[in-house]
């Protein structure tokens, strides 16, 4: 007979059982969390914003470029979709291991409570042995997970229960650095899982300073004047706005204000009012011709048909498109404040700036060109520097070099533009 | 889900157990350990290290339970006079209680007596902590808890004598 508090009985009896649940809960949980990862379909959400894009391309642009616009985007889609299914395999090969391992585990643990008096050691070694081979955990500590003992295992509640008091605490100690690591790895999970499903989106005011050029010597606006256009410096403002598809690819798009700016110096400025020799329209109706100086030495006695109106005129000519982009990028280098993605794509430029300036000490004319084309396109490709200084904010420097595509609707005499921008901004994640 | 799994096989055993003591029955005990589950994977970054993994995700686990009361039923109203009895001492024979029979007298409780007395007796929380986690008084915790203790004596003290021999669970 013993003389005892109700509490000490209590606790001594109940304190620190173990009782096995049923292997449905953990099915449940499984499937839960399942649920919650594949809540939202990332791939999806990035096909749904390209396509958004497409479709307004497509009401946007004459149907005479349908077919470069079709391109494009079907090599995109097959750059993003890749190492997506990549991923999802090696997940689902990942998994199938894992739930043979825990159904291996609760039949061997179902067998083991038929048997009242064996110990969970084995079963437990079992358990430690599959998570190594699977997880490849080589954490010696894991087998202390075995040295449980037993002091008592009976049948339970509603036939299912098994309870074991567990005399020993020992191996508590040595659990702990397994503990700890698990909850890293379910932590970096959450993070992963996180990634994907938040701050998916970006969006960034940029600004840009460009750099005109051609790949040929020549000039769009007078034949005679090769080898003396000169890009300058102009600008480029507006808002990119870019969807994360996984760690590695993103999608980009956005709308951008841009000039581009060439000019000539030491033009000879010839007008003629029975001959359009250049591609230019004027607003007084004038026309002239325009020669080069820095090609040849001018003699005067070359224009008897004309009039010389100067021989040291300046060509200012200005074009400005509204440039809506479509990209990708790709992430090279991701640290915690520092990343370097390469980003591929092509633009759209809508025209909405045409000016030609001339200027003399005798003249000063503006018109425009009459072979641009209303709307062109570029091929981009570049790198983006980003300096993640505050949550959720990033600065960038993006240096993209654009080529442009059918730029001029008629002779442009050769005349390939490409543009150099150093794009900068502050961009949010949300 | 790898790690998941993990922390499932290592601590399911002894969160069911707590889920038992918490909840009416099985079921409930099941669905307690489910919820309790899914929460700590949720939270689990905001674990920090610093403290026992195993009190963290116990505390997880009681509070899912506790939740449960506050949201799903109503806890049952009980008397809030203390009563003169507080020694609770019992004479009996040790082996003639199994812990089956006394899981199931702790699931018999009232709902506030066996909150009450899991919190106090098994899991060690002050009648100020248990006040504050059920919204009561201090007062109504200690009442709640020696109507808990008295009708867990009264349950033993008839057990014990009607059995002579050690009790065993129907199979």
């Amino acid at each position: 007979m013993e003389n005892k508090n109700i509490d000490p009985f209590f606790q001594e009896k109940l304190k620190d059982i173990t009782v096995t649940p049923n292997p449905t809960v953990w099915k449940a949980i499984r499937s839960k969390l399942k649920k919650k990862k594949s809540r939202i379909s990332p791939i999806i959400w990035g096909y749904s914003g390209v396509a958004a894009i497409l479709i307004l391309g497509f009401f946007l642009f004459p149907f005479s470029t349908q077919k470069k616009l079709n391109v494009l985007p079907e090599n995109h889609e097959q750059i993003t979709t890749a190492p997506k299914e990549k991923n999802n395999s090696l997940n689902n090969k990942k998994e199938k291991l894992i739930n043979r391992t825990i159904e291996d585990a609760f039949i061997a643990s179902k067998k083991e409570t038929k048997k009242a008096t064996v110990s969970i050691k084995n079963t437990q070694q079992l358990f430690a042995n599959n998570a190594i081979q699977n997880q490849g955990l080589k954490d010696p500590t894991k087998k202390a997970l075995g040295d449980d003992e037993i002091s008592s295992e009976k049948k339970g509640v509603n036939d299912k229960i098994t309870v074991e008091k567990k005399s020993k605490k020992e191996s508590y100690s040595k659990k702990v650095v397994t503990k700890k690591n698990l909850v890293d790895q379910v932590s970096d999970d959450k993070k992963t899982t996180k990634q994907h499903t938040k701050n998916r989106w970006e969006v960034t005011p940029v600004f840009a300073v460009l750099t005109s050029n051609s790949f040929s010597n020549t000039s769009p606006i007078d034949k005679d004047l090769s080898n003396s256009t000169q890009g300058n410096t102009s600008y480029s403002f507006g808002v990119q706005v870019a969807y994360q598809l996984n760690k590695q690819w993103s999608v980009r798009s956005g709308i951008h204000l841009q000039e581009l700016i060439y000019s000539n110096h030491q033009v000879a400025i010839v007008s003629s009012s029975t001959e359009n020799a250049s591609n230019t329209t004027f607003d007084n109706g004038d026309a002239f011709s325009f020669i080069s100086r820095s090609n040849s030495l001018l003699n005067t006695n070359d224009f008897t048909s004309f009039s010389l109106e100067d021989t040291n005129g300046e060509i200012l000519q200005k074009y400005g498109y509204l440039e809506i982009p479509l990209e990708v990028e790709y992430s090279v280098l991701n640290t915690k404040k520092f990343s370097v993605h390469m980003i591929a794509g092509f633009s759209s430029l809508f025209l909405n700036k045409n000016e030609i300036q001339i200027n003399s000490n005798t003249l000063s004319i503006s018109g425009e060109a009459n072979n641009l084309n209303t709307i062109n396109f570029s091929g981009n490709i570049g790198l983006d520097f980003e300096y993640a200084f505050r949550k959720n904010w990033t600065l960038n420097i993006n240096p993209m070099f654009k080529t442009q595509f059918q730029t001029f609707s008629e002779n442009a005499n050769g005349f390939k533009p490409y543009f150099i921008g150093v794009y900068t901004g502050v961009k949010y994640q949300f | 889900m790898v790690a998941q799994s993990e922390v499932y096989r290592l601590f399911s055993d002894k969160l069911f157990a707590v889920c038992l003591k918490y909840s009416r029955n099985y079921q409930e005990a099941e669905d307690t350990l489910q919820d309790a589950f899914l929460i700590i994977f949720d939270k689990i970054k905001q674990y920090k290290n610093t403290g026992s993994f195993e009190g963290w995700i116990k505390r997880i686990a009681i509070n899912t339970a506790l939740q449960k009361y506050r949201h799903k039923s109503p806890l049952q109203m009980v008397s809030e006079i203390p009563t003169a009895d507080e020694v609770s001492e019992i004479d009996f024979k040790n082996d003639v209680f199994d812990i089956d029979f006394l899981l199931g007298l702790i699931q018999q409780l009232p709902d506030r007596y066996r909150l009450v007395f899991n919190l106090y007796v098994l899991d060690n929380y002050s009648h100020k902590e248990i006040a504050e986690l059920l919204k009561v008084s201090e007062g109504t915790s200690k009442s709640n808890l020696s109507r808990a203790r008295q009708a867990l004596r009264k349950q033993l003290e008839t057990h014990q004598k009607k059995e002579h021999k050690p009790w065993k669970t129907k199979i």
